[in-house]
């Protein structure tokens, strides 16, 4: 092998070897969507640079997917490399598409992308939108995954924000589900020979799981649906949020179930304390993506005797809210993924926030912004930064605290 | 843009959060690296030409510049926001490098 030309990242995660001296053209499209990746042509170079850099994601750009195969087993075998957790993506020409089909479809090489001719470019992304999941590496990926969405109407914006969330929590509810599960099953095991909470608890879980699966088909279905017809996308909307009702009833009733299990099989319910009365701790949500800030604020707040939940941008906003009852949100306007007044105007939406109070975190207050805010259903702001004594009386006045109380 | 703004003003992080003097270090220390950190992304953008992008690192910096009183950096990072939104390319790379000068001073006036 002799030495070729590389390019891009010193430490790349993502490596493209490609035959011939030059590539395809499909390095420039990758080198858009993915950081730290470099590409080689198949030389010693090469060689060591997987040995040194250990890739997670490998592209195999050669004249045949024999050749490649060939490639990978010289890798494997004669150098021993690739022994560390990585996935081969194979691009190949159209004409050999069915051969990389069943050689990805037998599990050898992760997927197959045709670069001869290259058409279906968002193909490619998506691979590899998906392998720097599966790594949890999504940092490798430049750009964000909304671009196309934001561009098209603002319900089929709402939609895909409804139907993202909406898979979001369920699977945080299953996960919880699952983890009290173990829980419970070790402790009852240790201690205690009652009704196995495994046997009440798995038929719940699984009924939960196949409403999800159901579900989320049902919104999938939904989204091509509004594509190719227009439809009227706000009747999905609220078929999605009562069969999310429906679900988060179900998973309140296996929780219940659960604690009354417990408490059974441990025998402590006549032993719990009597509930707290004490004077009314306000319950805040602050969202704001700059930590130092957000950890100020938050400061201030809890000097000031409120219990303050934090989230760092929108979506994280809105998971929050759907798990917990809040008595007011501060909010940034200017957050990534998911902004303030869009934040604010699906708050609006879920039924119980509609009055919530919510105030925005603002560097700008020009008479117009202030106007769509209040369209947007923001009830106050503050300006960032402010004096702390301005952000408690901002706070207090939006929850109609006076002095006297 | 003309440096017409201080440093740093010490009364404005104190009408936030106090004068807890351990607490003002740790915030201090905090933001020295974050705008190490935030001044990279804005460079990498840069060179991507990325300009909503570097809109959005400014304003993120900004928000912590301000309520810390790293008002020199603030000024910029603003300046930079705007120069972002109308992709003025050469101007943006004189406010980067106008940027890195502001984090260097700012982190010699925070050092402990």
């Amino acid at each position: 092998m002799k030495p070729g030309k590389s390019l891009a990242s010193r430490h790349p995660k993502v490596m493209l070897l490609h035959e011939h001296e030059q590539d395809s053209g499909v390095s420039s499209l990758i080198s858009s969507h993915i950081q730290d990746f470099r590409a080689f042509k198949i030389t010693d170079e090469a060689i060591e640079a997987i040995k040194e850099f250990k890739p997670k994601i490998l592209l195999l750009e050669t004249d045949t997917i024999a050749d490649a195969l060939r490639h990978y087993l010289t890798m494997v075998k004669e150098f021993e490399l690739l022994q560390h957790p990585h996935q081969v993506i194979i691009l190949c020409s159209n004409k050999e598409v069915g051969i990389a089909y069943d050689v990805c479809a037998q599990g050898i090489f992760y997927d197959y992308f045709v670069t001869k001719p290259m058409y279906e470019k968002f193909r490619l992304k998506a691979i590899l939108n998906n392998l720097a999941l599966l790594f949890d590496q999504a940092d490798l990926l430049l750009e964000t995954t909304n671009k196309h969405i934001d561009n098209m109407d603002v319900d089929l914006v709402d939609l895909v924000e409804e139907a993202q969330e909406f898979n979001d929590s369920l699977q945080a509810s299953i996960d919880d589900c699952k983890t009290a599960l173990a829980d419970s099953e070790q402790e009852t095991s240790s201690t205690s020979t009652d009704a196995n909470l495994a046997d009440i608890l798995n038929p719940i879980i699984h009924q939960i799981e196949s409403n999800i699966h159901q579900n989320l088909s049902q919104i999938l279905q939904g989204l091509t649906q509004h594509q190719q017809k227009n439809i009227d996308t706000k009747s999905l909307l609220a078929s999605a949020l009562q069969t999310q009702n429906s679900v988060d009833a179900s998973i309140d009733k296996a929780q219940t179930m659960q604690s009354d299990n417990a408490a059974n099989n441990q025998g402590i319910s006549q032993d719990l304390p009597p509930k707290e009365e004490q004077k009314k701790q306000y319950k805040v949500l602050l969202v704001e993506d700059n930590h130092i800030y957000r950890d100020m604020i938050k400061r201030i707040l809890e000097n000031a005797n409120y219990l303050v939940n934090e989230a760092a941008d929108g979506i994280e906003a809105l998971k929050e809210i759907k798990k917990d009852k809040y008595d007011l949100v501060i909010m940034d306007l200017f957050m990534p993924k998911l902004d303030g007044l869009n934040t604010t105007k699906q708050f609006r939406k879920i039924s119980n926030k509609s009055d919530l109070p919510i105030i925005a975190l603002t560097s700008n207050k020009n008479k117009d912004l202030v106007k769509k805010w209040v369209a947007y259903g923001i009830n106050s702001y503050i300006m960032k930064p402010s004096k702390k004594e301005q952000i408690i009386s901002a706070v207090e006045s939006a929850l109609g605290i006076t002095e006297t109380n | 843009m003309p440096n017409d703004c201080a440093i740093y003003d010490p009364a404005i992080l104190s009408s936030l959060i106090g004068n807890e003097e351990d607490l003002i270090n740790e915030y201090k220390q905090e933001f020295i690296k974050q705008s190490i950190t935030s001044l990279k992304t804005i460079a990498l953008n840069y060179n991507k030409h990325d300009y909503h992008a570097m809109k959005e690192d400014a304003h993120y910096l900004k928000t912590s510049a301000k309520a810390l009183g790293a008002l020199q950096c603030a000024q910029r990072l603003q300046a930079i926001e705007n120069a972002a939104l109308k992709e003025d390319k050469n101007l943006l790379k004189q406010l980067v490098m106008e940027l890195k000068t502001d984090v260097q001073n700012i982190k010699k006036v925070f050092k402990p």
